[in-house]
């Protein structure tokens, strides 16, 4: 959060976000990066110290974004530039799926709302382009049909390595009927889809819908 | 005005999200809070 705030006030440049000697990376890859600098520097361990943190930067960061032009971009720490929309939904999801990542280490419950996880999902995913495996979307040619229950409905074509978003319309070759906090929790990795789609969570169809099965795996975690 | 207006629209399209992120920070910070076990989130 601290980095995303220092982005909108301008405090920091993103250059230095970035590992010189790692070559070509994917957002993936420099997102990964930054983490691991971001945890060798904050040495803070004490619990309520760290939450009261939490809270102020995500304070300082709503303040601070909401001084930002909608038409503004922010070039981030996995390369991709990112509007205060994006960036807000982003640490949503940092917050719930980090929230997850705690209780179970604690052994305690976390439950994530289909609002939030719509939320989340409304604001990452202008960057799942960004984020498509290009070697194992290469060769492929699909239109996926992304509908969330409870709230909008995405496409997004694959083509030989690439992907667009698009405005729903016409015939999918494969549709994908979501459970949001499944799909959340599936696209951070936080669990498998084939658990997700015994329990119905996941649904795929259309004249294609094998490709559903493989949607999981053409986009690599943030 | 018409930065004013842009930043008013950019209010109402990122405030949904905000008070989410708002509400999710908080809910955080009071689970933290409420660990008794600390050594369990970093193990050796």
């Amino acid at each position: 959060m601290q980095d995303y705030t220092s982005l909108v006030t301008g405090e920091r440049d993103v250059s230095g976000y970035f590992n010189p000697e790692a070559g070509e990376q994917t957002p993936a890859q420099r997102g990964a990066d930054a983490n691991a600098r971001a945890l060798d520097q904050i040495t803070e361990r004490d619990l309520p110290t760290l939450a009261g943190l939490i809270t102020d930067e995500a304070s300082r960061f709503i303040r601070a974004s909401a001084e930002c032009r909608a038409d503004a971009r922010f070039l981030t720490s996995n390369g991709i530039a990112m509007s205060v929309p994006v960036m807000t939904a982003a640490l949503l999801g940092e917050q719930v799926i980090h929230g997850l990542d705690i209780a179970r280490a604690s052994g305690t419950h976390w439950p994530i709302s289909r609002h939030d996880a719509l939320a989340v999902i409304d604001g990452v995913m202008a960057m799942v382009p960004d984020y498509i495996d290009r070697q194992r979307a290469a060769g492929k040619h699909v239109t996926y049909e992304l509908r969330f229950r409870g709230g909008p409905t995405y496409w997004l074509r694959i083509d030989d390595g690439s992907a667009a978003l698009g405005k729903p319309g016409g015939r999918a070759d494969c549709w994908i009927s979501a459970d949001p906090v499944a799909f959340l929790l599936v696209g951070y990795g936080r669990v498998g889809q084939w658990g997700q789609i015994l329990r119905g969570k996941l649904v795929a169809g259309g004249r294609a819908p094998w490709h559903g099965f493989a949607f999981g795996a053409l986009i690599t975690n943030p | 005005m018409a930065d004013d207006q842009r930043t008013g629209e950019h209010q109402g399209e990122t405030g949904g999200t905000a008070d989410a992120l708002s509400g999710a920070a908080a809910r955080t910070a009071a689970f933290l809070r409420a660990i008794r076990d600390p050594a369990a989130l970093y193990p050796a």
